[in-house]
């Protein structure tokens, strides 16, 4: 009677000790699947971060575009208008020299012809 | 000899404590091993989409810089052609008011004489031939007409040739709004000698262009070779 009871008892805690480590397999396969979910969240924290820094930089992009447009058209600007001031001081001398060439006509004979 | 109850008892006792310190050791290298491969897996998901998005970032942040440098690029050439533009615009200006300025100085009787005579000669010479036809302004018809004589003998001096007829075209007339000058015709229309005032203002300011840049722009620190 009492060896019966105490080979039962022996089975019962064997039957516990498995359930205890199936369990504690379950667990582990369970905790292993976690990975992947605590993963993808890390993830997702760490894109959101890298596209809240590129988003800054696209901004900053943009404002620069404007600017760097802006700075450019007034340089040409004052480019442009020291052309004019240059030209309207030399335009005379130019003139006169255009019409001195003009009019000086040198009617000559071509260098074969002349003997 | 057997065991009295109080033995056996203890016996079992010792092996279910056997058994459940077994299983609580082996609960905790389960419990160890799933630990450490949830970190494994774990970090090696993080880090192979970390370099992922790494990647993919960078690649965007290297497009707008190459956006950046296309722009500024881009800019640059306009400018650099507005300017250019805006030169040949003076140039251009220049050639304008130097016709303006033949047109009136053409006006004056006693120098568009010695021009138009010089135009002639000119003419002559460089056609040499034995029939020519003049071409001229309506206005100038009469002058042309007294001009011809003194051309023709300049001419004949000069080449010690004696025939040639000179005719001036009575049913074509050069624009009104033309600055002067004469077109000389020979072999019935097919040598063709452009000798008006616009045409030598033409000539005459392509070939000073190089010395009109240069008073007008500066002498162009880029250029390498002056022969």
């Amino acid at each position: 009677m009492l060896q019966s009871r105490g080979v039962s008892d022996l089975l019962a805690a064997e039957k516990k000790a498995q359930e205890l480590i199936e369990e504690a397999r379950k667990r582990k396969n369970k905790r292993i699947k976690d990975a992947q979910s605590e993963a993808k969240a890390e993830i997702e924290h760490f894109k959101a971060d890298r596209e809240r820094q590129y988003k800054i930089l696209e901004q900053q992009q943009l404002g620069n575009r404007t600017q760097m447009t802006e700075q450019s058209s007034k340089e040409t600007q004052i480019q442009i208008g020291a052309l004019k001031s240059q030209y309207e001081s030399n335009k005379q001398q130019l003139l006169q020299r255009i019409i001195t060439l003009v009019c000086d006509i040198k009617p000559e004979a071509h260098m074969n012809a002349r003997f | 000899m057997s065991l009295n109850d109080d033995d056996v008892a203890k016996q079992i006792q010792h092996m279910i404590a056997f058994i459940q310190q077994e299983a609580v050791e082996k609960v905790e290298e389960i419990e160890a091993k799933a630990e450490e491969e949830f970190n494994i897996e774990k970090s090696r998901l993080v880090s192979q989409q970390r370099a992922k998005i790494i990647e993919y970032y960078d690649k965007k942040e290297k497009q707008i810089e190459l956006q950046r440098k296309i722009q500024h690029s881009n800019l640059a050439n306009a400018s650099r052609l507005s300017i250019l533009k805006a030169r040949d615009d003076y140039v251009q200006a220049l050639k304008e008011e130097a016709r303006k300025q033949l047109s009136i100085l053409t006006q004056d009787r006693s120098k568009y004489q010695t021009i138009l005579s010089n135009l002639i000669a000119q003419g002559l010479f460089l056609l040499m031939e034995k029939e020519i036809n003049l071409r001229c302004r309506r206005n100038d018809y009469e002058l042309v007409q007294q001009l011809i004589p003194d051309a023709i003998q300049r001419y004949k001096q000069e080449l010690k040739q004696n025939d040639i007829k000179v005719t001036i075209d009575d049913k074509n007339f050069l624009a009104e709004d033309s600055a002067g000058g004469v077109e000389l015709y020979a072999m019935g229309g097919k040598i063709k000698v452009s000798n008006t005032i616009e045409a030598r203002l033409a000539m005459i300011f392509n070939q000073i262009l190089p010395e009109i840049r240069e008073k007008l722009f500066g002498v162009n620190q880029n250029r390498k070779y002056h022969d």
